[in-house]
């Protein structure tokens, strides 16, 4: 069955193409700014305000214009709504924890949500079901990006904001690059190999290929 | 011309190895797990990341020079950066279908993923925050898209171990790609430190 034939559903997005951790479609500013929970909410904020409205914006754009005008129209919109999302942001989140993670909350405007998933799902869909679909694949974002800084500020300081977890053991390099790289990694492990045991579908798949 | 040389390389080998795009900012990631996927585009596109980063830089050192002391230059920076990377995309690839038909026809479909990447547009930032000469802007641009081919080039290397029958069903492709990442930069992290 063709995309534009099935209903979307709001569990694509989150569970079995989740963009951080099925796919890995933006999994680079989760390891790089998801180091706590606090910087994790606000890029998850802005990446949230900014996906939803580019994508319902760039609808508008003519289906007959060329391949390589869409995607710079594209761009441009995307960076066009940052500026009033983080406006907005900074009245919300401290100035602090925005320096931190300035590089990741402008690259946004590049995500793979608005530059290649438009062309190939989200607009092969009638309009409400196209904000569906796209508030899917933006809640699977944050959720991933929430897990990985709520797990990264415990191991790295045993915090969880301001309150204390007490965990006999700290893990410091989990605020590294590095550390990002290798939590990310295996939570896509761990989410694929429970997503594979509970799938109906891929269940069988598996049976039959054994 | 010695010093310009001289701040050239230094911002070159600043972008291939202790500032990697890749390894340092996890930035372009997307990108990297595609080409290791599909090895076929991979030089065709690393080259257009080397291409736009370079080319960009240089205008982006104008526009930094001229507009940094502006009050909302940092709200627009990111659609400033696209704009720029939109018109030197549009302008190469009409010269591309222009001169190099049978080039475009191959191009055409993944051309856009060297321009409107993370890798790119996080390098321009970087730059723009570490400041420098139009040397240095060069420099680093050049420097960012070799870091970026060292970083596939190092990918595409692993990409049939990663993907062997020795690493259990769930974690092959991305989840371990994603682990062997880390370990690299853990690697250049530890020899830099």
């Amino acid at each position: 069955m063709s995309v534009s034939k099935r209903k979307a559903r709001l569990s694509d997005g989150i569970v079995r193409q989740n963009a951080v951790l099925m796919s890995g479609l933006f999994a680079g500013p989760v390891i790089g700014a998801a180091t706590g929970l606090l910087n994790a909410l606000a890029l998850s904020f802005v990446f949230t305000l900014v996906t939803i409205f580019s994508v319902g914006l760039c609808r508008i754009i003519p289906k007959g214009a060329a391949f390589a005008v869409r995607i710079v129209l594209y761009a441009l919109i995307a960076s066009a709504v940052y500026v009033p999302v983080i406006m907005l942001t900074q009245l919300i989140f401290p100035e602090e924890a925005l320096n931190e993670i300035q590089l990741y909350l402008a690259i946004t405007v590049a995500n793979p949500l608005i530059l290649s998933k438009t062309e190939s799902r989200f607009f092969l869909r009638p309009v409400p079901q196209m904000f569906k679909d796209a508030i899917g694949f933006t809640l699977g974002f944050d959720f991933a990006c929430i897990l990985v800084g709520s797990i990264r500020d415990i191991l790295t300081d045993n915090m969880l904001w301001n309150l204390r977890v007490n965990l006999p053991f700290q893990i410091p390099s989990m605020g590294k690059m590095f550390g990002g790289f290798i939590l990310v990694g295996i939570l896509a492990g761990l989410c694929r190999a429970v997503f594979n045991r509970f799938s109906p579908r891929r269940g069988k798949a598996g049976k039959e290929r054994a | 011309m010695e010093t310009v040389f001289t701040r050239m390389l230094t911002a070159a080998l600043l972008g291939i190895f202790i500032e990697n795009a890749a390894f340092e900012h996890a930035l372009g990631v997307n990108v990297l797990l595609y080409t290791a996927r599909r090895k076929e585009n991979l030089v065709g596109i690393f080259i257009g990341v080397i291409y736009v980063t370079t080319l960009t830089s240089m205008v982006t050192c104008l526009t930094d020079r001229y507009f940094s002391a502006w009050e909302y230059y940092n709200i627009l920076m990111p659609f400033i950066y696209i704009f720029i990377m939109s018109a030197i995309y549009l302008l190469t690839l009409l010269a591309v279908w222009r001169f190099l038909p049978s080039l475009f026809k191959k191009a055409k479909r993944y051309v856009h993923l060297s321009v409107f990447n993370c890798a790119v547009l996080g390098a321009l930032f970087i730059q723009s925050n570490i400041g420098g000469t139009f040397a240095s802007y060069v420099g680093y641009g050049l420097g960012t898209g070799l870091g970026f081919l060292l970083a596939g080039y190092l990918l595409g290397a692993a990409s049939d171990r990663l993907n062997s029958d020795a690493v259990p069903a769930s974690f092959r492709g991305m989840p371990i790609t994603l682990i062997y990442v880390g370990v690299i930069s853990l690697a250049l992290s530890a020899f830099w430190n």
